[in-house]
């Protein structure tokens, strides 16, 4: 699983939906991998309008990585090299395996061989 | 016509079938509304053999592409079918997202901008429970055909989320035959404020299957 998507996904539990803390999930246990991936500015620009930057701090914290500023950058006006590093955590980091657990109700969900699961158990499906 | 994908050996996965193909070729007619959107967020509820997942990168230039199921034989499927047509993507493309789940309901509300579902729409007595099958269970593919009553339950579900699921711009294409009822379901989503409108119908075999576009504005129909 792509940093990316640590950024689009929340508990699947119903009852957490109306939580704020179902988002970001916490992330533990993580092995990463990185996977090569062309660079292209219009791109990376694009993706970070979708990005909730405080959501990304957490995870990246998670894992270990401290190298993103406190602010989210002015995508228009920043240097190519901030993009450059955008594009390599968000997109070119994944994450093999790992454990995301809901900082509302608790649950966990793996990640195995980059496929996260969040399928529920009957009981809270 | 693009050329249709390569797919991985489907086991116990929905292997691609007349419904599969329609599917991309109504997407292809879909071309000009797909590259209107810039690095969109595209989901596929259900990826199966990961067929039209695969197809995709020939209509979108560059996007996020993201898929579903909860088979996961599907999933590792579909990641396979998308490494083998990988050598004909744009390199600037990031890899499939595939996410074992139920539906899109471990995403942010109001996230994606172009969903495709072929979804189960088959009527049947019931629709499978998860509980029932495990993860070597022979018999997931009953979560692609098996629809519940009208072949309706599990895309109802769907079209009830379309307002959480996706973005402000954004569409839902959805796959019916003529046992679902498209005029009613048409009526049920215009009710809520969607625009409806059919992209093609095609008979296959005893099947009268259409596709359709669902979309919160209104857009240019062609």
């Amino acid at each position: 699983m792509k940093l990316l998507t640590t950024n689009f996904v929340q508990c699947a539990v119903k009852s957490c939906s109306s939580s704020s803390n179902c988002f970001p999930l916490h992330f533990t246990e993580c092995e990463l991998v990185h996977e090569d991936l062309e660079f292209d500015e219009d791109f990376i620009k694009n993706v970070m309008v979708k990005i909730d930057w405080p959501a990304l701090l957490s995870v990246t914290r998670d894992i270990g990585n401290n190298s993103l500023p406190e602010e989210k950058p002015n995508i228009e006006s920043c240097d190519e090299q901030v993009l450059r590093d955008l594009h390599l955590v968000l997109l070119e980091t994944q994450i093999k395996d790992g454990k995301m657990i809901c900082k509302n109700c608790d649950h966990l969900y793996h990640i195995k061989n980059t496929i996260p699961n969040f399928l529920l158990p009957p009981h809270l499906a | 016509m693009k050329p249709t994908p390569l797919t991985a050996a489907c086991d116990n996965v929905y292997e691609p079938f007349e419904d599969s193909f329609f599917l991309l070729d109504c997407l292809e007619l879909e071309e000009p509304v797909l590259r209107g959107f810039k690095a969109p967020l595209v989901a596929e509820i259900g990826c199966g053999s990961g067929v039209v997942s695969a197809f995709l990168p020939s209509l979108i230039d560059l996007y996020i592409p993201m898929a579903s199921d909860v088979n996961p034989a599907a999933c590792t499927t579909t990641l396979s079918t998308w490494e083998k047509n990988s050598n004909t993507y744009n390199p600037k493309l990031p890899e499939i997202e595939v996410v074992r789940g139920s539906l899109l309901g471990f995403l942010r509300p109001n996230l994606v901008d172009v969903l495709v579902f072929n979804p189960p729409y088959v009527s049947t007595s019931d629709v499978p429970k998860l509980e029932d099958y495990d993860q070597e269970d022979m018999r997931w593919v009953d979560f692609a055909l098996d629809g519940g009553e009208m072949g309706m339950e599990i895309t109802n579900i769907v079209l009830e989320n379309l307002s959480r699921y996706l973005s402000p711009h954004g569409v839902a294409y959805i796959l019916l035959c003529a046992n679902n009822n498209p005029k009613k379901v048409v009526e049920n989503v215009e009710a809520r404020g969607y625009f409806a409108h059919k992209i093609s119908e095609r008979r296959a075999g005893r099947e009268i299957l259409s596709v359709y576009r669902f979309s919160r504005n209104e857009l240019d129909q062609h």
